[in-house]
């Protein structure tokens, strides 16, 4: 009998990168694009779902899924305007890939071309989980100050998108965005930077663009034509 | 805070390399983190603390091993620590960068006591 060091050299997560690789693929080959929006609590996530699925008023067609600790206030927001299930964790800080595939089944998805995961406010542990999605949106509100994005680096470096919101209060609150977007920029370069009010509509039909060319995208590096 | 069903993971795949190896007696688990992987060390090693008494009666120490946050610029192809989580190339000033590590968490080894053959049976 002899202590020997085994050499092992095992990547954790792999495990939950393979499921997460095979849903993405499993989505793309329905043409839906998966979208997983992060921010902290109170960024504005509902509000801004709601003002796309006004903006959009059924077509494209758009579902939701939202989760959260505690209550379905969200998925209340939410149902009258879209299809939506929401997600209780339960206490936990983040969606993980289960959770939302389950509530993925009690969705109808016929003719769905976008997939929201309105994950838990929390701008730290949801950076670490690969929930399937095609783009990771990263939302933060003016209120919140123009120096986060140095600030929470996982956030932003693994986001594909940064939507700047509630705009209406850029007169009332030092905040700059040109500071944010620089910020940003020193942690991803090509971070695309988008400005909204979800409260009056402003800049939500240039993110809603944005996202109907990444679908667009999506389907033609697929090769689908649906 | 999702360093538990790390730990959780981490020592499922400890046991199943233990049978698939036909190790012994594991006494140590080394493991790394990457700098940029979004899990704390020190709570990986509370996390341990707590759950591997619940499955091994004799102690297993866990090393960590932090990786440092390395990238490449893709334009002058400096490689570079990256200070403070600016992703942004020292030498050229570029952000395309290709992040080469520090983002990982790894099963690197374990120290195992290794069976002889005349001992296999006992397993």
């Amino acid at each position: 009998m002899s202590i020997e060091t085994i050499p092992i050299q095992r990547d954790i997560q792999s495990q939950r990168r393979v499921e997460a690789e095979t849903w993405r693929r499993s989505l793309t080959a329905r043409g839906i694009l998966c979208v997983n929006v992060i921010s902290s609590p109170g960024a504005g996530k509902t509000s801004l779902l709601q003002a796309m699925a006004r903006h959009w008023a059924g077509q494209p067609r758009m579902a939701v899924l939202v989760g959260d600790i505690a209550t379905d206030r969200d998925a209340q927001r939410l149902a009258p305007l879209v299809p939506v299930r929401q997600l209780t964790t339960g206490g936990a800080c983040h969606l993980e890939l289960p959770l939302v595939r389950s509530g993925f089944d009690q969705l109808n998805m016929d003719g769905i071309e976008f997939l929201f995961i309105e994950n838990v406010g929390n701008l730290v542990c949801p950076a670490s989980h690969d929930l399937g999605e095609h783009l990771r949106v990263v939302v933060l509100s003016v209120t919140e100050g123009d120096d986060k994005p140095g600030k929470y680096p996982k956030a932003f470096r693994t986001s594909q998108a940064c939507v700047i919101n509630k705009i209406d209060l850029l007169p009332y609150v030092p905040f700059s965005l040109n500071a944010v977007t620089e910020d940003a920029h020193l942690v991803r370069s090509d971070l695309p930077v988008m400005a909204v009010s979800a409260l009056n509509g402003d800049g939500v039909a240039a993110w809603c663009d944005f996202l109907i060319a990444q679908r667009q995208q999506l389907l033609n590096d697929a090769n689908l034509n649906l | 805070m999702h360093e538990r069903s790390l730990v959780k993971t981490l020592i499922e795949q400890v046991l199943e390399e233990k049978r698939v190896r036909e190790l012994g007696r594991i006494h140590e688990i080394q493991l790394q983190i990457g700098e940029f992987s979004g899990v704390e060390p020190r709570l990986v090693e509370s996390a341990f603390a707590e759950m591997a008494p619940e499955v091994w009666d004799t102690e297993v120490r866990l090393t960590v091993e932090v990786i440092p946050l390395t990238a490449t610029c893709r334009a002058c192809g400096e490689a570079f620590h990256v200070e403070g989580f600016r992703f942004v190339c020292p030498r050229c000033g570029g952000g395309n960068v290709q992040v080469t590590a520090g983002e990982e968490m790894r099963l690197a080894s374990v120290r195992a006591e290794r069976q002889t053959v005349c001992e296999g049976a006992r397993s």
